[in-house]
C-alpha cells in the first residue's frame, strides 16, 4: 500500500528547484554589502570570502525564518568575523595578511596599511556593540537593517550611533 | 523645540524629518558639528573598505563549489548513508564510550584519573539495515536532541586551503602524502581540530536500550557519569579532478567517475574520567543497537581488542568490505555496491587515511600503494 505521505520525485525536485532560485535570490542581493562588512572587519580579502561564503552556507543549512533575514545575515556574518578577529593570535598576524597590491604605489600603500591597522586597533579596542554599529553603518546598511542586525531598537540607533562615533574620535585622537 | 544631538545625527543620515531644523540657527550650528564628527569617522572607517570586490556570478560560483566542499567535508562519513544517521545518532551515545575502549592498567601510573588511548586499528562491521532496531531506524528529532544534549563538540577555527602537501603539513602539523598514481594537481584543503566531550547518563542510555527492546545488555554501574573526551586532530583532505561546480546544475555521475578524494590525520586521542571503564560490555551494546544479535555481537566482540580499534559500521544492502593489504599495512576496502563507488580505509605510522572515489579494487590499492 502506497504511503499516504509519499510525496513523487517530481515534487520534490521542484521544490528544491524553488528553494535554490529563492537562495540564489538572496545571496545576490546581500553578497556585497555582507562581504565588505566582513572585509571591514577582518581585513582581509581571501578570509573575508571565506566567512562570506560560511554565511551563506548556514544560511542554506539552516533555513532561518523569512522574517528580518538579512538582519539574521548580517549578524551571522559580523559574529563569525569577530571570531576569526579573536582566535587570531598576535595582531602582527593581521598585519602580515594585509597583502600589498602590486601595482600601487609602496609608500602610498604602507600608509594605507598603517592607517587600516590604526583603524583596526581603536574599532577592536572598543566596546564590541559599538565597532559593530559603526562598522555596519559605514557598510551602508539602513537603520532598520542595523538594528535588525543587533537586535536593538531603531529608535535607538541615532543615539548609540552618536556615542560610538564620539568615542572613536577620542580613540582616534589619543591614539595618535 | 529644538532637537536633541542624536535626532540630529538621525536626521543627518535621512532617518528623521522635521521642519524645524531649517530655520534654527542653533540646531543648524549643532547640525554641522555633528557632520563633521561623521564624515571624520567615515573618513577613517573607508580605509577599511575593500579594495576588490569579485562579480556576484563569480561568488555564486564560489559558493557552489564551497557547498560542494562542505557536503564532502567529512570524507570518511561518506560510507554511511543519511538515512542511518538517526542509528548513528541513537548509537553514539554508547559509540562514545566504544571507541574510547579500556585503558591498559600500566599507563594509568601517568594520571590518577586520566587514561589515554590512540586508535590503532580499524575495524569494519557489516551490518543488515533491516534488523536495526525500528527504534533507531525512524528519523526523530529526539534523538538529535539526546545527542546533542550527550555530546558537545568544539571546532578550533575554520578551514584552510594549502597549495600543495608541505604547507597543508606545516599547518596541519604531520607529514603530508599524497598518491603519486595521479598525475593531476590536486585541491587540499585543511580541516580543524575538534574536541568532542560527553558524559554517559546510564539511565538515559538503558532506557534507549529498553525502548529498542535490547533487554540483555547490562552495562556496569560506574559508566554513569564518567566524562569522555575524544580530540580528533586536524585532516588534510585532498581532491582530483573533481569536476568545478557549475551553478546551472549539479555533476554528472560521467564527470564524478576521475573524482578521488584522500583525507588523513593522525588517530583521534580518547581520554576518559575515570579510567577503569571496561568498553566491552559498551561496544557488545553498541553492536545490539546495530542490529546483530547476541551471538553475532559476542563473535565479533572476542575477534577483536576493542583497546586499540575503531569500529565502523557498514551496511551490506548498499556495499560490501574486504581486508586488502595496501600501503604495506591492512586496510579495509568498502565498495558501495550500485555505484561502484569505493573507500578503502588503513593506518600508518598513527595515521588514518581514507581514500575514495569511482572503480575496482585493482584501481582503489593501486591508488593507496602509490602514496609518497
Amino acid at each position: 500500500m502506497k504511503r499516504m505521505n509519499a510525496i513523487p520525485k517530481s515534487v520534490n525536485a521542484t521544490r528544491e528547484s524553488i528553494r535554490e532560485a529563492e537562495f540564489e535570490s538572496v545571496f545576490l542581493e546581500h553578497w556585497s554589502r555582507l562581504y565588505g562588512i566582513i572585509f571591514r572587519v577582518v581585513g582581509d580579502q581571501a578570509e573575508a570570502e571565506d566567512i562570506a561564503l560560511e554565511t551563506f552556507w548556514r544560511l542554506w543549512t539552516h533555513n532561518p525564518p523569512q522574517k528580518n533575514l538579512g538582519g539574521w545575515l548580517y549578524r551571522v556574518a559580523i559574529n563569525l568575523g569577530y571570531n576569526a578577529l579573536r582566535s587570531r593570535q598576535r595582531r602582527a598576524v593581521y598585519e602580515e595578511k594585509s597583502r600589498p597590491d602590486p601595482d600601487s604605489d609602496p609608500e602610498a600603500q604602507i600608509e594605507s596599511d598603517e592607517q587600516r591597522s590604526r583603524v583596526q586597533q581603536i574599532l577592536k579596542g572598543m566596546p564590541t556593540r559599538d565597532s559593530q554599529l559603526l562598522i555596519l553603518k559605514h557598510s551602508g546598511l539602513s537603520y532598520k537593517e542595523i538594528a535588525e542586525t543587533l537586535g536593538v531598537s531603531v529608535n535607538s540607533i541615532g543615539s548609540l550611533l552618536l556615542r560610538a562615533e564620539q568615542e572613536f574620535i577620542k580613540r582616534y585622537e589619543s591614539n595618535s | 523645540m529644538h532637537l536633541s544631538n542624536h535626532q540630529l545625527r538621525s536626521y543627518l543620515d535621512g532617518e528623521l524629518e522635521n521642519d524645524h531644523l531649517p530655520a534654527c540657527a542653533e540646531c543648524q550650528s549643532r547640525l554641522n558639528t555633528i557632520r563633521l564628527q561623521r564624515d571624520r569617522v567615515a573618513d577613517s572607517l573607508n580605509s577599511l573598505s575593500p579594495t576588490k570586490e569579485i562579480a556576484l556570478r563569480n561568488a555564486l560560483t564560489r559558493f557552489t563549489n564551497y557547498q560542494l566542499r562542505k557536503e564532502n567535508e567529512t570524507m570518511l562519513t561518506k560510507i554511511f548513508a543519511p538515512k542511518f544517521r538517526p542509528l548513528w545518532i541513537g548509537a553514539t551515545a554508547i559509540a562514545l564510550a566504544m571507541i574510547m575502549l579500556s585503558f591498559s592498567p600500566a599507563r594509568e601510573a601517568f594520571s590518577a584519573f586520566l587514561a589515554l588511548f590512540r586508535v590503532q586499528q580499524v575495524a569494519v562491521v557489516p551490518f543488515n539495515p533491516a534488523n536495526v532496531p525500528t527504534y533507531f531506524n525512524n528519523r526523530d528529532q529526539k534523538m538529535d536532541r539526546f545527542m546533542s544534549e550527550a555530546a558537545k563538540t568544539e571546532k578550533n577555527g575554520e578551514p584552510k586551503s594549502a597549495a600543495n602537501a608541505a604547507e597543508a603539513a606545516s599547518v596541519a602539523g604531520f607529514s603530508v602524502r599524497l598518491p603519486s598514481a595521479i598525475t593531476s594537481s590536486p585541491k587540499i584543503s585543511i580541516q580543524p581540530s575538534a574536541r568532542t566531550t560527553a558524559v554517559i547518563d546510564l539511565a538515559k542510555i538503558n532506557a534507549m536500550l529498553d525502548a529498542a527492546a535490547i533487554k540483555d545488555v547490562k552495562l556496569p554501574a560506574n559508566l554513569n557519569g564518567a566524562t569522555i573526551t575524544i580530540d580528533v586532530p586536524k585532516s588534510v583532505t585532498a581532491t582530483y579532478d573533481c569536476p568545478e561546480p557549475n551553478p546551472d546544475r549539479r555533476p554528472s555521475s560521467d564527470e564524478m567517475q576521475k573524482c578521488v578524494a584522500l583525507t588523513q590525520m593522525p588517530s583521534p586521542v580518547v581520554t576518559s574520567n575515570p579510567s577503569n571503564i571496561d568498553p566491552k560490555p559498551l561496544g557488545e551494546a553498541f553492536l545490539r543497537v546495530l542490529g546483530l544479535s547476541a551471538s553475532e555481537a559476542k563473535d565479533f566482540s572476542n575477534r577483536i581488542d576493542w583497546s586499540t580499534t575503531l569500529v565502523i559500521p557498514v551496511p551490506t544492502t548498499d556495499a560490501t568490505s574486504k581486508d586488502v593489504t595496501v600501503d604495506g599495512v591492512k586496510g579495509t576496502l568498502v565498495t558501495q555496491t550500485n555505484r561502484k563507488q569505493y573507500v578503502v580505509i588503513w593506518l600508518k605510522n598513527g595515521v588514518m587515511y581514507g581514500l575514495m572515489g569511482y572503480g575496482d579494487e585493482a584501481k582503489a590499492t593501486g591508488i593507496a600503494n602509490s602514496l609518497k
